[in-house]
């Protein structure tokens, strides 16, 4: 839960889980994804990734393997693991209360300050 | 084509990886990802040089990305970390490590072949590291020879830097057509840095994908290796 900084805040680690839980992607590919899905709202320093990446590895959440793409190019491919669904529905759920959260206290700053 | 540029990031990077085992991977997966984006500027309309250069500032920091990237390098922080609260577990586990693997490489060992007898039918390199409390074991290679067996070459160390046991049971072998294969496993003696040589015989040649799995006593890895096979085949 320490290991967005550098990325994207609190979310990193959702969003990388999402996105590998629909295909094996490789790093390029993610960042890609990434940029794309937000409409380029995220624009990180890319390099940053793969610190993450190796911690969601070494944490068993994601394993690697070496591939041979479309391209014929050989790329490390990272696969999302039962360990790693487990904990992205924890996060999700984390995400759920956090945002609900915030809202609430949005929605209600009205209340609270009119006297 | 990799620039000046390129190789001062990667330099700057690798710098700060004081695990030298993991620094040849390290430099690949982020090289790639520059030349990724090189190619995306250079459709872009951007002359090589500046794609490079501007790929290479896409990355960030290369000294922040390297102290980050250490952090998950490190085994040797790891033993330190786990010693200081699991000093008797750790004597108990390893115990049981010892015994695991003898037994593995007496039962084993008539089955041993050191070099490849026939000719090669295919080769793939591997880089997959897993670990087993203080041992780490990377895949290397593996080859499928003509006479049907096909071979896992992988080393391993502990991270304690002790020469210790041999390791000669990396696990089940089983492929994506449902077999599973018993077959002998080789340590050579190389001091801390073991290597270590399986040899799988009577392997399926239409198997698309190798499966190496480890479970005993609650610890466990799996490594999946895709093979090439013959043509027409996905």
């Amino acid at each position: 839960m320490k290991i967005d900084k550098g990325l994207l805040g609190g979310s990193t680690v959702l969003m990388l889980l999402s996105l590998l839980r629909e295909n094996d992607m490789y790093g390029y590919e993610i960042i890609r994804e990434l940029e794309q899905r937000s409409e380029q709202t995220f624009q990180f320093k890319e390099g940053t990734l793969y610190p993450v990446l190796h911690k969601l590895e070494n944490n068993g959440y994601v394993r690697s393997y070496l591939a041979t793409g479309d391209t014929g190019k050989q790329r490390k491919y990272y696969k999302i693991t039962e360990s790693g669904l487990k904990q992205l529905a924890e996060e999700k759920r984390t995400w759920q209360v956090f945002s609900a959260s915030v809202n609430k206290v949005l929605g209600g700053e009205v209340h609270a300050f009119a006297r | 084509m990799p620039s000046p540029g390129r190789e001062e990031f990667l330099g700057k990077v690798l710098h700060q990886i004081r695990f030298p085992f993991d620094r040849a991977s390290i430099r690949s997966e982020l090289s790639d990802h520059i030349s990724e984006r090189v190619d995306h500027y250079l459709e872009l309309g951007y002359d090589q040089e500046d794609a490079e250069q501007a790929a290479v500032s896409d990355m960030g920091d290369p000294t922040q990305i390297g102290i980050e990237l250490n952090k998950e390098h490190s085994p040797l922080l790891g033993w330190l970390w786990k010693a200081s609260g699991l000093l008797l577990g750790t004597v108990i586990v390893l115990n049981v490590l010892f015994v695991v693997p003898l037994i593995g490489m007496s039962l084993f060992s008539h089955y041993t072949a050191n070099t490849i007898e026939s000719e090669i039918v295919y080769e793939v390199s591997v880089d997959e590291t897993v670990r087993l409390d203080d041992r780490v074991i990377h895949f290397s290679k593996v080859i499928f020879d003509t006479g049907g067996n096909l071979h896992i070459f992988y080393q391993h160390y502990d991270v304690r830097f002790r020469s210790g046991w041999s390791f000669g049971n990396i696990g089940t072998i089983t492929d994506n057509l449902g077999n599973t294969y018993r077959g002998g496993g080789k340590g050579e003696d190389g001091g801390l840095l073991r290597r270590g040589h399986r040899v799988v015989s009577g392997f399926s040649p239409e198997a698309n994908m190798l499966f190496v799995k480890y479970d005993h006593y609650n610890r466990k890895y799996e490594v999946t290796v895709p093979l090439p096979v013959g043509d027409g085949r996905e």
